[in-house]
């Protein structure tokens, strides 16, 4: 029960990078995912391949529409990371940088542990081998031939069990260095089709975008992982005309690729300057429609 | 990309450039051809494959270039090729310019239709059978408003009463349409056995690994302590339910609750149809049919809560096998405490496999019962060789049949009396309680079957048929004929008076708004940009360099280019008019920009890339509205068409790997 509070508590660290929204921390990554429904997309290469297009790692990339979601809903906050990392070191006080150096100390005991258990479980599969291989060594010197290195003395398992260096770690996240500091506080400005992310995701949806089928969203019913999407969906403006070609088009794509093409628009409100933020899309419409070739 | 501008391609008055440019001018033709007796290349060739061509003895057919000979609805009368080394030529050439002086032929356009305008569809109607079917043979103009392009609704008619099959275009596609359903049923269905097949097999592994356990945590049991007496009467029910002879209650696979895509579920959703006609039943007695929909006692309100609730009453329920299974042990434990372990776990191998046994030919049947769908997959799924699997999206997990007609409700049919291993299973079903049959339609309303019976009964005595299609004209494709060709005079709807072709222009722009723009004061309403004119400026090129240019809002185009024709070949090319204000003086005046999006352009390219054809967007470049003024005051709209510049940008997508 303490863990899904602390869950439902969990503020997502989202960097603002060139005015992309990016999260760094693959906790937060899996939280996101599994609470507030949104894949956003995985945008890391490997420095060593910056060309790299598939296999992407982290960090995600989240859209406007998600990042303001999501700190609409109060369980994210914007830091503008260009200023907010040089600040955050420059004033560092002596207490924090000993906790610092004391959270990698620790880091680098747990690494020494898991790495002297290997180690241990490695020596006693070789104690078991040595024990096995006495009574007869004729077999375990013609595995040795056989092997690349055959030209090694005999000796090689005392070579093994020789005692290594402990390892070196390198911190690969300054997560720890920097905390919870809701730096940028200046509005998100979502796009137009905000509203009916916002309906969507409050209605379990998972959502990513649907370019590749004429549309705004592709609606998932579950995670992305499961299912494949149901709709095609498309935000207009409570009164803007919509092109009958428009509909046509999305409808009989939508169709073809069996999805429902879903369209939906927010009545607008009179007060929304002072309101709370909408976060589910209470005032909007939608409506889906389906080719029929009568 | 390529420029052309109107002015510099020649603007129709005359007809002598069109004569030259897309006739085969060679000899008088007349266009007397048996009406109706119009045939596709498809349907030739189809119907000299089938066997089943009549013994009696058809027409000649008439082909297909000689019907549609004329590209436009003019005729030219050009004079023979002389050749010098061929003395006989003169001679024909004489004769033939002779034989147009002493009777020189009807001036062109020699026959005028009359077309009505009607405002509320924005087009042109034409009602007489001969104007149809000139205006369709001669340039593609035109469509029949029962049918798909060509006008064939009486013909269509004709043929379904009497019985034939496919003559006609529909008949053919909606047969092709039948056929690649059914095969898609099938796939869909061979796709669920095989899912079936991979979930029992998981089921069983799962259950010898439970068996196991417990086999084990019963042997240290009996170590520990002594067995518990119990009397062979308590034991006995349970130990007989997994027999084989008996029944086993229905065992249901671990699924979480189904996605709304199968046409029931989808009914069952809050805001569909039958929930919908519930409440306007129940807020107001409204008229009959919505009552008998309504409130059909049997049909319980299909709502998501109720679906909801009995997926979450089957998920709930445990497992009924691996509880048998388990009393089972106990039992036998039980009542032979002395029996050695091994024996045991023979015995309840048995007794597993005998409820394995009932289990396979029971879960299909459990599964579709509560659904309410009615399939029964027991027999297939009862092999256990692997079904081969392919990728595809399955809109319902449930195949209720294989086959379904169009006249088919959305909704199952649940025949009350089915197959007698469905009866088994839905009696089952309800012996057991675990589902109410809440979406099984005896079918009391419409059944389908009756409604094919009735169909023979209705028949008219074909010399009374009337035609009941007309045909209309799009507007571009009307004022084309009024202006360019003369061919055409449309008739006001009231009045009958044939309207003007300055005021036919002013009208047709007025209703390319919506809602259209007033008409009162004339001429000062014509501006440059009106929709209309853009789209006639592109309609009137394409024309001109002999394409056939049709509707393509089936296919989210202003229009599809054909190279002759719908009859001759599928169209390559579908025309996005883009209206762009390139013209510096445009940047004082207020105007409307189209705004289109990626996604447009993403959505509108994959339909297209569907159907084959490829993207062409036409930018049409406006000229500025005194440029256009003043084309139009000093030579009407002739004038003015040439101030609009075409330019046009073919959009394929590039895909690297097939792109190759």
């Amino acid at each position: 029960m303490a863990s899904s509070a602390g869950a439902a508590n969990r503020q997502v660290r989202i960097s603002r990078i060139g005015g992309r929204y990016l999260v760094f921390d693959i906790d937060d990554v899996v939280h996101i995912r599994r609470h507030h429904g949104m894949c956003a997309i995985l945008v890391g290469t490997m420095p060593q391949n910056p060309t790299q297009s598939i296999f992407l790692g982290l960090p995600i990339e989240l859209y406007a529409e998600e990042a303001k979601l999501l700190v609409d809903k109060k369980a994210a906050y914007i830091a503008d990371d260009a200023t907010d990392h040089l600040s955050q070191l420059k004033t560092m006080d002596s207490s924090a940088r000993k906790a610092y150096f004391q959270s990698l100390k620790a880091q680098r005991k747990a690494a020494q542990r898991i790495f002297e258990d290997s180690r241990e479980k490695a020596r006693a599969r070789h104690a078991h081998k040595v024990l096995k291989g006495k009574p007869e060594p004729a077999e375990p010197s013609a595995e040795a031939d056989d092997t690349l290195f055959s030209s090694k003395p005999s000796a090689s398992p005392s070579v093994v069990l020789e005692p290594l260096k402990s390892p070196a770690v390198t911190p690969t996240t300054s997560n720890l260095l920097i905390p919870f500091s809701p730096s940028d506080t200046t509005p998100i400005q979502g796009p137009p089709t905000y509203p009916l992310y916002a309906f969507l995701n409050a209605r379990g949806y998972y959502i990513t975008p649907g370019l590749r089928f004429g549309g705004d969203y592709s609606v998932y019913p579950g995670d992305p992982f499961r299912y494949h999407a149901h709709y095609l969906a498309n935000c207009y403006g409570w009164d803007q005309k919509i092109p009958m070609l428009d509909l046509t088009t999305s409808g009989r794509l939508g169709t073809a690729v069996k999805k429902g093409f879903l369209f939906g628009a927010e009545k607008p409100v009179a007060d929304a300057a002072d309101a709370e933020p909408d976060t589910t899309g209470k005032n909007v419409r939608v409506f889906c429609m389906e080719w029929a070739g009568m | 990309m390529l420029q052309c501008t109107l002015g510099e391609c020649p603007i129709l008055t005359t007809t002598t450039d069109l004569k030259q440019r897309t006739m085969s001018a060679t000899t008088t033709i007349s266009a007397t051809v048996p009406g109706g007796a119009t045939v596709d290349a498809v349907e030739a060739t189809e119907a000299a494959r089938s066997p089943l061509t009549p013994a009696v003895p058809r027409p000649p057919r008439v082909p297909l270039h000689q019907i549609y000979a004329l590209p436009a609805p003019i005729r030219t009368f050009p004079l023979p090729t002389f050749y010098p080394n061929n003395p006989i030529s003169l001679l024909h050439l004489a004769y033939a310019w002779l034989r147009q002086v002493v009777s020189p032929p009807p001036a062109e356009p020699s026959v005028v239709h009359v077309g009505v305008w009607d405002p509320d569809t924005r087009s042109v109607h034409i009602n007489d059978a001969k104007s149809i079917r000139a205006l369709w043979e001669q340039g593609f103009f035109g469509k029949g408003s029962l049918s798909r392009s060509e006008p064939n609704w009486l013909k269509r008619e004709l043929s379904r009463r009497a019985g034939q099959a496919s003559s006609v275009s529909e008949v053919r596609t909606e047969s092709r349409r039948e056929e690649r359903r059914n095969a898609k049923w099938e796939r869909a269905k061979a796709e669920l056995e095989a899912i079936e097949q991979q979930r029992l097999a998981e089921e069983e592994a799962r259950l010898e690994e439970t068996r196991l356990e417990q086999a084990i945590s019963v042997e240290a049991k009996l170590a520990q302590e002594q067995p518990i007496e119990t009397t062979p009467e308590e034991a006995k029910p349970e130990a007989t339910c997994c027999l084989p002879g008996h029944v086993t209650p229905p065992r249901t696979p671990p699924m979480g609750p189904k996605a709304p895509v199968g046409p029931a579920e989808l009914l069952a959703l809050p805001n569909s149809l039958a929930t919908l006609m519930e409440s306007l039943a129940a807020g107001s007695e409204s008229t009959q049919g919505l009552n008998v929909l309504s409130s059909d006692p049997a049909r319980p309100s299909p709502t998501l809560g109720n679906v909801d609730g009995k997926l979450a009453d089957r998920d709930a329920r445990p497992s009924s096998l691996p509880n048998g299974v388990e009393r089972s042990v106990e039992a036998s434990v039980s009542s032979r405490p002395d029996a050695a372990a091994d024996d045991q776990i023979n015995g309840v191998k048995h007794v597993v496999s005998n409820g394995m046994a009932n289990g396979v030919v029971s879960p299909p049947a459990s599964v579709a019962s509560a659904n309410g769908s009615a399939e029964s997959t027991s027999a297939e799924s009862k092999d256990e060789q692997p079904l081969k699997r392919r990728k595809s999206v399955r809109f319902s997990p449930q195949v209720e049949s294989t086959t379904f007609q169009h006249h088919d409700p959305p909704s199952p049919r649940h025949p009350a009396g089915g197959s007698p291993p469905r009866t088994t299973s839905s009696t089952l079903a309800l012996a057991n309680g675990s589902a109410e049959p809440v979406l099984a339609y005896p079918s009391a309303t419409t059944s389908p079957e009756a409604v094919t019976e009735l169909v023979p009964d209705i028949i008219v005595p074909i010399g009374e048929l009337a035609n009941k299609e007309h045909f209309q004209l799009a507007p571009e494709e009307a004022f084309f004929l009024v202006f360019a060709l003369g061919a055409l005079s449309v008739v006001d709807p009231v009045t009958l008076a044939p309207i003007p072709t300055d005021k036919l222009l002013e009208t047709l722009c007025a209703y390319s708004y919506y809602p259209p723009r007033g008409v009162s004061s004339p001429l000062a309403t014509l501006q440059a940009q009106d929709p209309f004119l853009v789209n006639y400026a592109v309609y009137h090129h394409f024309r001109s360099l002999g394409w056939v240019p049709r509707p393509g809002i089936k296919f989210g185009v202003d229009f599809i280019l054909y190279q002759r024709g719908p009859v001759f070949d599928h169209s390559e090319f579908g025309v996005m008019v883009l209206p762009s204000f390139s013209d510096q003086r445009w940047q004082q005046i207020e105007h409307e920009t189209p705004k289109k999006s990626w996604s447009w352009l993403m959505g509108v390219n994959r339909v297209l890339s569907h159907v084959l054809k490829s993207l062409v967007l036409v930018y049409v470049d406006i000229p500025p509205p005194s440029v256009f003024e003043e084309a139009m005051r000093l030579g009407g709209i002739a004038e003015a068409l040439k101030e609009y510049t075409i330019r046009e940008v073919m959009v394929r997508r590039f895909s690297a790997n097939r792109n190759r």
